[in-house]
């Protein structure tokens, strides 16, 4: 991300299309008014926002692709859905992905930046570990953790502004994390990952089955 | 909706040409050559490069025209070992969810593969190897897998293993291909798992001793703005 960031400030188009994904994915996050509608079009997004319609695409098809969209037979998007098994999904790759980035980076003794949210501790971690792949697909996964806090259930009696990814991720398991890799103790790193995600997760699960058993299993939204 | 259409089919159109190693790492991406090749005008192939851009696949050469991003070696053994993990960890969820139907296809792609691999036919060995791996993983039942292999996919860009390595290393691929089917069919998830690591690992190799060939053989294409896309 921070890469592309870099190439696009050189060209104009890029920087344009940039600022559109920044301020729909803000927006998608916030439920706010901008991606209210059920059906989202370049067109009308465009005319909002005051800008063409070709960044305002580019900058759709990025959030599809990131998991916060899906694209609509006939033409346009809509918020993505999520179920309790996608949930599962995401957290079976982090589990795969996350401990071995914890493990590199602890090899490096790197220090890790706690200055982001401890749900996204995720981010700075794979950062230090050196594999830009692995971070870059680390990040992917962050971004739809995102996406389904959003879309989460459990969020869908809450005022639309108090929408947000899930504040679920444990203080204490994510310091674990931070300070293994400080002190370069690999096989701890590793554990005190597992067990962060695997918390997260917990947390994450609970409210869904809550929120299921609230609202009859049915995946409500406004 | 016209214009979005072309431009999409321009783009889908050139990212499968350069994944497929039709078009090689390192070769000028001219937008008229490829507006002529494509038989589109060049606002969509400004557009689909334009996306390419964006996604990471070009990088301007000495004398800042776009080229087709070439790989270092140690981003190659990032994908690798990433990948390596993601599908070792699809296929052996794939060992048990696989249906029926999806182990026909399979068996489907090896039968082309011998085709193909018979007939030296490089460009659809890369298309075929693409489903080959694209199909286990959805059977794995995990669409986060599966979105992002993909993902991952598209990064090995202009780099198939089946266009550098020799016919011998074909035929080892594709045999390769034809063990792990026989797996999945006994759902044996250990034995599959261990194939696909090491079917990617010879895959890593291949590419990695070969791409020293495709470097040298891109600063002529570059010469020669070629952009065979037909």
């Amino acid at each position: 991300m921070a890469q592309r960031a870099q190439r696009e400030v050189s060209h104009r188009p890029a920087a344009l299309a940039d600022a559109a994904f920044e301020t729909l994915r803000t927006d998608l996050v916030a439920g706010g008014q901008l991606t209210a509608s059920r059906r989202l079009v370049a067109g009308d997004l465009a005319r909002q926002l005051g800008v063409s319609r070709t960044p305002v695409r580019e900058a759709l098809d990025r959030l599809a692709r990131l998991g916060y969209l899906t694209a609509l037979d006939g033409g346009g998007y809509e918020r993505r859905r999520y179920r309790t098994r996608d949930i599962r999904d995401v957290y079976e790759l982090r589990r795969l992905l996350e401990p071995y980035a914890a493990e590199l980076a602890a090899h490096k003794a790197a220090s890790i930046d706690r200055s982001t949210a401890d749900e996204r501790l995720g981010i700075p971690v794979s950062r230090a570990s050196g594999n830009r792949v692995l971070s870059h697909l680390i990040e992917l996964l962050a971004e739809r953790v995102a996406a389904i806090g959003v879309d989460a259930p459990w969020r869908s009696r809450e005022p639309r502004g108090a929408r947000n990814a899930p504040d679920v991720a444990d203080a204490e398991t994510s310091r674990a994390v931070a300070a293994a890799i400080e002190r370069g103790d690999s096989a701890a790193a590793r554990a005190a990952m597992e067990q962060h995600i695997a918390a997260e997760m917990q947390a994450l699960m609970a409210r869904d089955a809550r929120a299921d058993a609230r609202e009859g299993g049915v995946v409500a939204r406004d | 909706m016209g214009r979005d259409s072309v431009a999409s089919t321009a783009f889908v159109e050139l990212r499968s040409a350069i994944a497929t190693g039709r078009i090689a790492a390192g070769t000028v991406l001219s937008e008229g050559r490829v507006a002529a090749e494509l038989e589109v005008s060049r606002t969509p192939v400004r557009q689909a490069l334009r996306r390419l851009d964006l996604e990471g696949h070009i990088e301007r050469d000495g004398r800042g025209r776009p080229i087709v991003r070439v790989l270092t070696p140690d981003e190659l053994a990032e994908i690798f070992t990433v990948r390596a993990m993601l599908e070792g960890f699809g296929s052996r969820l794939a060992a048990t969810r696989i249906s029926s139907g999806e182990l026909d296809r399979l068996a489907a792609i090896v039968e082309l593969d011998w085709a193909a691999w018979r007939a030296s036919d490089v460009e659809a060995l890369a298309r075929l190897n693409q489903q080959f791996h694209g199909l286990i993983m959805e059977a794995s039942r995990n669409r986060a897998l599966v979105e992002i292999v993909d993902e991952l996919q598209w990064r090995v860009f202009g780099l198939s293993a089946f266009a550098v390595g020799t016919k011998v290393d074909r035929q080892r691929f594709v045999s390769e291909h034809a063990q792990m089917l026989e797996l999945l069919r006994d759902g044996d998830a250990e034995g599959l798992e261990a194939l696909v690591t090491r079917h990617l690992r010879t895959a890593h190799h291949v590419l990695g001793t070969g791409a020293g060939r495709v470097e040298s053989q891109h600063a002529d294409r570059s010469d020669h703005e070629r952009a065979d896309v037909a």
